[in-house]
């Protein structure tokens, strides 16, 4: 492939990371009265029927539409596993941990939105028992699978706070993705608590884990990545510390 | 990838203590922790009486205890780093190794805490209050574990590295996130077993 057409690509790619956060928000959070979901650990079967699922029918699509926004996460890991490379311009052990966890995560953005959809599309035709069934299942497996994204959020700040020939991204970023990857491990208290913080919708699990991710991790390293493809080919190596 | 000089000329200079990446790993831990304690600060505003009641619970003598642990373990590490600078090795090794068993003996207070608190049933999911206590407890204690191994290697690298101004930043971050993870407690200790409890 000619150096045009690398560049091109990659520009269209690191786009899809802005893309992923206005069409997911779009998608799972308002279509899907999502900001912030119910807390269906505190509600029955029936009110999670009469006040979600069979109260807003923008669910149903909203929840079939994110899935296919969930593959934007998945292209834009697979840019930034590109970028992480050694100095012998190698991707390494990081570098691929990274794009497990962001395919992973992806595609679990993908399932979980068909799982939600089918709880809305078949809402009034089974038994609401088996409705928040199939929904805190979904739950659980959204968020006690947090170990796919801690695992890319860590790998990918390990390679920006241990190679220090890049320029791309600065340490703090790195630092900082660390520590919000690590952050989610509290997630895993949701299954067991009908009440507070670390419910579902609740001011750790949901407001400052789901912020923090969106603004502090994928915020700022949509940025750095798109100010890195919009440089020319001779000053991208540069900027990943790459040998001449 | 680590044979890289660092970035920062600070970080050569034998006069700064540590170098940029532990500070700015400190700082954002720091930040970590603080929303964690606000988050907790707003439930127990919400709901003060489970957290009176869980509170009342636990055994202030021995988060006392651990304080004093952890204070002198502090202190014997921050004078081995002075020892280093001033090249007495034997010294150097000496507070490491009293820094370990102090930070050894914080642990084991912890340990006997939580089975004291699991054999009269009460876990993390035993009230909103517990759960907090658990979480931060233990992450503190994650922190703590860690940091003992860093010490612990420091301490098996002295002899041989003792000369070497990598080395002394080496000591000097791992001195710095020893004191991160006692002025954490510093602040949990009163936050959690103390204020509001009676």
């Amino acid at each position: 492939m000619e150096e045009s057409s690398k560049l091109a690509v990659n520009r269209w790619l690191a786009w899809t990371g802005p893309a992923f956060v206005v069409f997911a928000t779009l998608t799972w959070g308002v279509m899907g009265h999502n900001i912030p979901p119910p807390n269906m650990m505190a509600m029955t079967g029936e009110q999670l029927v009469s006040e979600y699922y069979g109260k807003y029918p923008s669910i149903a699509p909203g929840m079939v539409a994110s899935a296919s926004v969930g593959y934007f996460y998945a292209t834009w890991s697979a840019l930034l596993a590109s970028l992480l490379r050694d100095e012998n311009g190698h991707l390494s052990a990081l570098s691929l941990i990274e794009l497990a966890g962001g395919l992973l995560t992806g595609w679990l953005f993908a399932l979980c939105g068909m799982m939600w959809a089918t709880c809305a599309v078949l809402v009034h035709q089974v038994d609401p028992g088996i409705i928040k069934a199939l929904h805190t299942m979904t739950w659980f497996i959204f968020d006690c699978t947090y170990g796919m994204t801690t695992i890319q959020m860590v790998a990918l700040g390990l390679y920006t706070v241990l190679n220090k020939k890049q320029t791309m991204f600065p340490a703090w970023a790195g630092w900082t993705t660390i520590a919000i990857g690590l952050g989610f491990i509290p997630l895993v208290i949701m299954p067991f608590v009908t009440d507070g913080p670390f419910t579902v919708p609740g001011l750790w699990n949901f407001w400052i884990v789901f912020g923090a991710w969106l603004l502090l991790f994928f915020g700022v390293y949509n940025y750095y990545v798109l100010k890195h493809v919009y440089l020319s080919a001779e000053d991208q190596k540069k900027a990943a510390g790459l040998k001449a | 990838m680590s044979d890289a000089p660092p970035g920062n000329p600070a970080d050569r200079d034998p006069l700064h203590p540590g170098t940029s990446g532990i500070w700015t790993f400190l700082f954002i831990d720091m930040a970590v922790f603080g929303l964690l304690f606000l988050v907790y600060l707003s439930e127990r505003n919400r709901l003060p009486e489970v957290y009176r009641l869980g509170q009342a619970q636990l055994t202030p003598l021995a988060g006392l205890a651990g304080t004093l642990l952890l204070l002198t373990s502090s202190w014997a590490v921050a004078s081995a780093i002075h020892a280093l600078r001033a090249d007495q090795r034997k010294a150097a090794t000496f507070r490491l190794t009293l820094g370990i068993v102090l930070g050894l003996g914080f642990v084991a207070n912890k340990l006997w805490e939580y089975h004291l608190k699991i054999e009269h049933g009460i876990g993390p999911l035993s009230s909103g209050f517990f759960t907090f206590y658990f979480l931060i407890t233990g992450l503190h204690l994650v922190h703590l574990t860690v940091g003992l191994g860093l010490i612990a290697k420091c301490r098996q690298r002295l002899a041989a590295e003792a000369g070497e101004l990598s080395f002394q930043k080496l000591l000097e971050n791992v001195g710095l996130f020893w004191h991160f993870v006692d002025i954490l407690w510093l602040f949990i200790f009163p936050m959690l077993y103390l204020a509001g409890a009676r």
